[in-house]
């Protein structure tokens, strides 16, 4: 189960709601512990507590804001279409997928390379990316290439 | 006011506090957790609204009824199958065999009566449509039914158990709603990879062998026969490219006895489900029969395959998560395709010898894909 993305503003009004809630527990605490044992000078204790207790309160229905700012997830489907001619043209073109599409299904038109026929080879859905954010195909990538780039393990019988 | 009497006023307050904590403990967390349930309730209702949309649209624009199609709809949601009694297990798989027929001959009956003018293919997407909203509609009635059953009788035990297991059941949901969307577009599902797989390995030897294609070998399952590294290999799938998986174990079974069991080796490749951590699109190996449903099939390969012809039986299993084996195939599953292909002919040419005869079956739902 992946976990839920929340958007920028929900994140912010969920530490601004927890800071709230951390600062009304200290202030109730604090009004508590001046009733009983003695007053502390910046504050009247029963303001202390009032503000406590508020900042409490305001602070519960923030967090529950910000349980909505979720970011669901929105796809694209994609039919991918290859030319026939394989190996030797290598034409591909990714589409966006229309009823009536089916993998396998060889289309009416020709490669504009070769001018073979062309075939949808696979259809599937990919995640809209918020702009900015950066493609994890690409990262996926990168790091695929660090692999193969990395030493292979020496031959020891030519040693 | 001095602090004495103000310690008198936090005093009276603890217990009070107390008192509220000691009685009504249960009830306020009965109270939260019917809160949780009825957001979730509310999530499954607009799920469950717009799939009766989206599947009145889809029969309504494909179908074209000449009556209202919601009362048969509407009758669909609540269909129910009756399983045979296990009280005898003997004869059981037969009994559910039947059951299973006619319940898809039924299915079928009301589909060709709501849309008379989808074509073949269009009639099993809108029959997996219904299925898969259904699902949903059954999902949403339990989850409401336990909702007011907790609620009338105040208990805590049914609440909790339902908010425990809220997160797996609104996975499940939504991948059968993913289902349902991908069904009524025609889109291929994750499931659907073992016969995608199947499928593009025919495509790369089709040019050096020219398929010999039999469609409806059996109950919608499509038979490819061709020279695969100077072996004679089987292909089995279910019929594309609408919303089926056919009788795999059934074909497999008429191959095995038509060839007199002179068969060197059965592989199987179809979609399981992944362990969390795991990454989606991971291939693994095994042995035995490896396809998933009621059992019906299962049970025709092991008995055909295995207890009558000691049939060695080797396993692909692409892995992916519940979402994503319903919902609309992902890239990652794409991928797999050539790492699939790579091992499946590595496999034929290790564990096989030339001239042998192999099956290959590729397992799973083949809406959106073609032969």
């Amino acid at each position: 189960m992946s976990e839920p993305k929340y958007t920028t503003s929900a994140r912010i009004m969920k530490i601004f709601a927890y800071l709230l809630m951390g600062v009304g527990m200290v202030f109730t605490m604090l009004g508590i512990s001046s009733f009983i044992y003695g007053g502390i000078a910046f504050m009247d204790p029963v303001y202390m507590l009032l503000v406590g207790l508020m900042l409490l309160f305001a602070g519960v229905p923030l967090l529950a804001f910000a349980q909505q700012g979720v970011i669901k997830p929105e796809f694209n489907t994609v039919s991918l279409v290859r030319c026939t001619n394989v190996p030797d043209c290598k034409y591909t073109e990714g589409r966006k997928f229309e009823r009536g599409d089916y993998v396998f299904k060889e289309l009416d038109e020709k490669c504009k390379k070769c001018n073979s026929q062309l075939i949808i080879t696979a259809i599937f859905d990919v995640e809209k990316k918020p702009t900015g954010e950066q493609d994890e195909t690409a990262e996926n990538q990168e790091e695929e290439k660090k692999e193969a780039e990395l030493p292979k393990p020496k031959d020891t019988k030519n040693e | 006011m001095q602090g004495t009497e103000w310690s008198w006023i936090f005093q009276l307050i603890f217990l009070g506090f107390f008192f509220v904590i000691f009685f009504y403990n249960q009830r306020m967390q009965a109270w939260m957790m019917q809160k949780q349930i009825e957001r979730a309730l509310f999530e499954l209702e607009k799920m469950n609204n717009e799939g009766k949309d989206i599947l009145v649209k889809l029969v309504n624009e494909r179908g074209k009824p000449k009556e209202d199609p919601r009362p048969t709809l509407n009758s669909l949601m609540d269909f129910f199958t009756v399983m045979p009694v296990a009280l005898d297990p003997a004869g059981i798989i037969n009994r559910l065999e039947h059951i299973l027929d006619i319940r898809k001959t039924r299915w079928e009956w009301h589909v060709q009566q709501i849309a008379p003018a989808a074509s073949v293919d269009e009639a099993s997407n809108i029959e997996g449509t219904i299925e898969a909203a259904s699902s949903v509609n059954m999902v949403y009635k339990i989850i409401r039914h336990y909702l007011l059953l907790g609620k009338k009788t105040k208990s805590l035990i049914i609440l909790m158990q339902v908010q425990m297991q809220l997160p797996l059941i609104m996975e499940i949901a939504r991948a059968l709603f993913q289902a349902l969307k991908a069904f009524s577009d025609g889109k291929p599902i994750g499931d659907g990879i073992g016969a995608m797989i199947v499928s593009a390995l025919v495509r790369e030897y089709n040019k050096k062998s020219p398929p010999k294609i039999t469609k409806g070998y059996t109950d919608d399952i499509t038979l490819m026969e061709l020279e695969i590294e100077g072996r004679n290999a089987f292909i089995i799938r279910a019929t594309g490219a609408g919303s089926r998986v056919g009788k795999p174990g059934e074909a497999i079974k008429k191959l095995i006895e038509e060839k007199n069991g002179n068969i060197a080796r059965l592989i199987m490749i179809d979609a399981g489900l992944k362990l969390e951590g795991e990454k989606t699109g991971t291939i693994i190996e095994g042995v035995g029969s490896v396809i998933g449903g009621p059992g019906v099939e299962k049970y025709k390969i092991e008995v055909s395959a295995g207890v009558k012809f000691k049939l060695p039986m080797d396993g692909l299993v692409i892995e992916e998560s519940q979402s994503d084996a319903l919902g609309a195939m992902t890239k990652d599953l794409v991928n797999s395709v050539p790492k699939a292909l790579k091992i499946l002919k590595s496999a034929i040419q290790t564990r096989t010898s030339e001239g042998d005869n192999v099956i290959i079956a590729g397992i799973g739902n083949c809406c959106g894909i073609g032969d």
